[in-house]
């Protein structure tokens, strides 16, 4: 009995090289490999914020003599204010994402809970609506954002919610059809019982819908979150002031053709930027993998 | 479930809902008259309504689904649908460089710039002065046409006068050190100016640069002029202690020029200093100079009609000339006319003055106006759009296939590759995969530019060649994809195990004791099941792509540039060419054909996505 177990053992430790292969070796190559791809520009971008002027140095991925002085420059020179650029792009996004939930899930609620007249209407039309991307509308919104800047200097033109503003102007849209998805399959019945404790559609909303969203949730505002970190075009528009620009707008200034002067700083920048963002990446990644699928594998 | 719903009502949501309410009634009852004071009629409308909209939801009792949109709606209306609705107005208007104003500006414009020193045109030494009640008039005394001494003496300051006027110009808005330094220099000199002749010259016209350069002004100081000053006076010969004479013909006649014409001053009423300048007038008193900034525009706007047909008009501070309209516009039959050629020109219609015998000859500029489909009609028809036109388009499409089909073809083998049940590591791998799609797209764009630089990217020092990654049309789009492929392989390999692992493992199954084999069983099983999940992902990023500006913007900027074409480059897919065309700098703004084509790329991905969306089960599931 014991050789009719043992006797595959010895067969599987003297498996060749072929057999490995054959079996889920190669998806350990080619595993590998696609790690490699994927991994070689950002660790290239690690090594050269560490290097002393990495655009002449031999480009070893390992720094020989690993430095902190691209962090030094990029943090002193007052004409880049890199440490506002960052706060700026945090403050917005994260306002953004948050009243982005907020205002998304609100359209979700009503479109998923209530039967009202214009109900298909208006989720086509929100469908509709964001297939026209609103940087096309730039010159429209620059010329409406002059004219809030008239009355309210506060959020008008080269503001900072004045932008928030802007986009929470397309927060509905995909993220509330996201959220609508979810909500459609929360059972209504418990919505209907807690009515019948004597809950409000307020309280329902916030106290049971909410909460049992929060996978989704999760995502939209995630999402959002990166999205606002990434848009570059309306914030070029709007924003001049350098001390009130966004990390997009301000790095590319800083880097545009001018790659071989300030690669080093820019790729310092770069990482403290990233870094930030691919940690919140991972913690949310279970959410995020689901909430990608979603939509498609259910419908 | 009572606690949790308890903390969601009652007073302090009521209190929110008031205070949120207070704020926004507040902030549109202290703009109204703000609005109204400049006219601003739509800004009013979009204000009433959207605040109405807001207050009605929120208090009515009915309407709940209201109180959930409203403000996502409103902020809907104002920064999306309007600004839609604008572009689409825009779109069949002429709206460029050259077309901004109205036609009334167009005209004003038109008339003013038409004007030009005829050869014959008299040039005038200038001297602002107050009239009765602080009316500026000019004196205007003739500048003889031959080069003697005294235009010599008389240009050379004009030069410098230019350079003050600009700055003056700029007066209140500018920099505050050369306004201050005029008020400071001639401040207390126009206070005395009357009082001591002397301080006078130093600082008559004609001296205004040592506003800008304070050094030169100590140099006028009062007895060095004939020694060390380079001042225009001393190139004229003239020795501090000499007098200018009057020149043999007599002085050239001085004016006080008005809008309503040319006043002869008689001689003897004509203040000289000793170089011959005007510094007064009789009667009049002369404009301190620290005046002058404050001045600038009611000098400018004075038009004096000079004796051969033009209008003398100041140029800076003091000097004027005579200039001449080469163009007489005509009110009643709304006609421009050529003084010299006679050459009529008429509203076409689209925004501009043309010869209505070359309507290629226009007059600039046009006007704001509604020319219907021209924009739509010329990116079939000019070929100096549809030639690039042609090019970005299929480019745009190219870009967004083939970007779908191989971050799909990669993204689904990863899948398939780990997603094999005990296969060690696959957390790790997946993670580890993931990377690309975690790090910002922007930065990953600008450092991607870095890495394919032909000096010192990466690619090109790893491998030891020197490819022109970016400044060689192919190369460049190239470039574009290999991005593009290493974004978007991490989100397709993402979608896939998704997908994959949603497969009831029962089908593959069946199929194996049916006799299939490995890839007959992916062919005929996994792949349609996966295609009919996953469609419409790929269809979202075919329409992500085929308007991704950032990725093409970041990394070439749609660079190289392509012969034949001075706006579009080799990258440029429609929406960055769109960008270009509305916002480029140096190379005119055409807002009109650039809205033209925002509703063409519109039209394309709405169409693209609707048809797809429409057959998808996403909207037939709607219960209604």
């Amino acid at each position: 009995m014991s050789a009719v177990i043992e006797a595959p053992v010895p067969r599987k430790k003297h498996l060749t090289f072929r057999q490995w292969v054959g079996r889920n070796g190669w998806r350990h190559v080619v595993a590998w490999g696609a790690i490699a791809l994927a991994l070689f520009p950002v660790l290239w971008m690690v090594s050269a914020a560490f290097t002393h002027d990495p655009s002449i140095s031999s480009g070893a991925l390992i720094p020989t003599q690993p430095t902190l002085e691209n962090f030094q420059t990029l943090f002193s020179n007052p004409d880049q204010p890199y440490a506002n650029w960052y706060i700026n792009t945090i403050f917005v996004a994260a306002i953004a994402a948050v009243f982005t939930v907020i205002i998304a899930a609100g359209a979700a609620y009503a479109f998923s809970r209530f039967r009202f007249k214009g109900r298909k209407v208006g989720l086509m039309f929100l469908l509709l609506v964001q297939m026209f991307p609103q940087f096309l509308a730039l010159t429209a919104i620059y010329i409406i954002m002059v004219n809030i800047g008239d009355v309210f200097p506060a959020i008008g033109l080269d503001t900072l919610p004045g932008l928030i503003l802007v986009y929470l102007g397309g927060a509905l849209g995909v993220n509330a059809w996201l959220i609508k998805g979810f909500f459609d399959t929360i059972p209504i019945e418990i919505d209907e019982s807690a009515k019948v404790d004597g809950a409000t559609h307020g309280q329902v909303f916030w106290g049971i819908i909410m909460p049992l969203a929060v996978p989704v949730l999760a995502v939209v505002g995630l999402l959002s979150f990166i999205g606002t970190i990434n848009e570059f075009i309306i914030a070029s528009a709007l924003i001049q002031t350098p001390s009130t620009k966004t990390l997009a707008v301000g790095l590319q200034g800083f880097i545009a053709n001018q790659y071989s002067e300030n690669w080093g700083p820019f790729t310092a920048g770069a990482l403290l930027a990233a870094i930030p963002v691919v940690i919140l990446f991972f913690l949310l990644q279970r959410f995020i993998v689901s909430g990608l699928t979603a939509g498609s594998v259910k419908g | 479930m009572q606690e949790l719903i308890s903390r969601f009502g009652g007073t302090p949501a009521l209190i929110l809902k008031i205070l949120f309410l207070g704020v926004i009634n507040a902030a549109a009852i202290w703009a109204i008259p703000a609005l109204i004071g400049t006219e601003n009629w739509v800004m009013l409308g979009i204000l009433v309504v959207t605040t109405a909209g807001i207050d009605f939801f929120l208090l009515a009792r009915r309407f709940v689904p209201g109180k959930y949109v409203v403000i996502g709606a409103s902020l809907l209306l104002i920064f999306q649908i309007i600004p839609i609705l604008y572009t689409v107005a825009i779109a069949f208007t002429n709206y460029s460089t050259g077309h901004i104003g109205t036609k009334d500006e167009a005209i004003a414009t038109i008339q003013r710039d038409s004007l030009s020193e005829g050869d014959n045109a008299i040039s005038y030494d200038m001297l602002p002065l107050y009239a009765e009640g602080q009316k500026v008039v000019l004196a205007l005394t003739e500048v003889p046409t031959d080069t003697g001494d005294q235009t010599a003496a008389d240009n050379a300051p004009d030069l410098g006068q230019s350079e003050s006027g600009t700055q003056t110009e700029f007066g209140p808005s500018d920099a505050a050190s050369p306004e201050a330094s005029v008020q400071t220099e001639f401040g207390p000199t126009g206070d005395t100016a009357s009082a001591e002749p002397s301080v006078q010259t130093e600082f008559g016209p004609g001296t205004d640069t040592a506003s800008a350069e304070p050094s030169v002004q100590t140099e006028f100081g009062p007895g060095e002029v004939s020694s060390t000053a380079p001042s225009p006076d001393a190139s004229s010969g003239t020795d501090m202690n000499v007098v200018t004479p009057e020149p043999p013909g007599g002085w050239p006649p001085t004016y006080i020029g008005t809008n309503q014409g040319l006043d002869p001053v008689p001689p003897g009423d004509v203040q000289r200093d000793e170089f011959g300048t005007v510094i007064g007038v009789t009667g009049y008193q002369t404009v301190p100079e620290a005046d002058y900034p404050n001045l600038d525009t009611a000098i400018a706007n004075i038009k004096v009609p000079g004796p051969t047909g033009g209008y003398i008009t100041a140029q800076g501070f003091d000097s004027a000339v005579e200039l001449t309209p080469t163009v007489t516009y005509d009110a009643a039959s709304d006609t421009f006319t050529n003084i010299q050629t006679g050459a009529v020109y008429v509203d076409n219609n689209k925004g501009s003055f043309v010869n209505q015998d070359n309507p290629e000859d226009e007059l600039l500029p046009g006007w704001r106006a509604n020319i219907g489909w021209t924009n739509f009609a010329s990116i079939v028809t000019n070929p100096d759009v549809s030639g690039p036109f042609v090019y970005v388009f299929l480019w745009t499409f190219a870009y967004a296939l083939l970007t779908v089909l191989l971050t799909f073809t990669a993204g689904l083998g990863l899948a398939i590759t780990l997603n094999k049940p005990g296969m060690r590591g696959q957390r790790i791998y997946r993670a580890l995969l993931i990377v690309p799609y975690a790090v910002p797209a922007f930065l990953s764009a600008l450092v991607f530019a870095g890495l394919l630089n032909d000096d010192f990217g990466a690619i090109n020092q790893t491998f030891g060649i020197s490819i022109p990654w970016l400044f060689d049309p192919f190369w460049a789009k190239v470039s574009c994809l290999m991005l593009n492929f290493w974004l978007g392989v991490p989100y397709m390999f993402l979608i896939s195990t998704g997908a994959l692992q949603a497969i009831p493992s029962e089908l593959q199954e069946a199929a194996r004791i049916d006799g299939a084999r490995n890839f007959q069983v992916f062919r005929l099983v996994n792949l349609p099941l996966l295609l009919v999940a996953l469609t419409p992902l790929l269809v979202a990023s075919f329409a992500f792509n085929f308007n991704n500006f950032n990725n093409i913007y970041l990394l070439t900027g749609g660079g190289p540039a392509i012969e034949g074409s001075p706006i579009a480059g080799a990258t440029d897919i429609l929406i960055s060419y769109t960008y270009k065309i509305a916002f480029a700098a140096g190379k005119g703004n055409d807002y009109g054909l650039a809205s033209a084509i925002s509703i063409i790329i519109f039209l394309i991905v709405g169409g693209i996505s609707a048809t797809m969306f429409a057959r998808s089960k996403a909207l037939r599931e709607e219960r209604s």
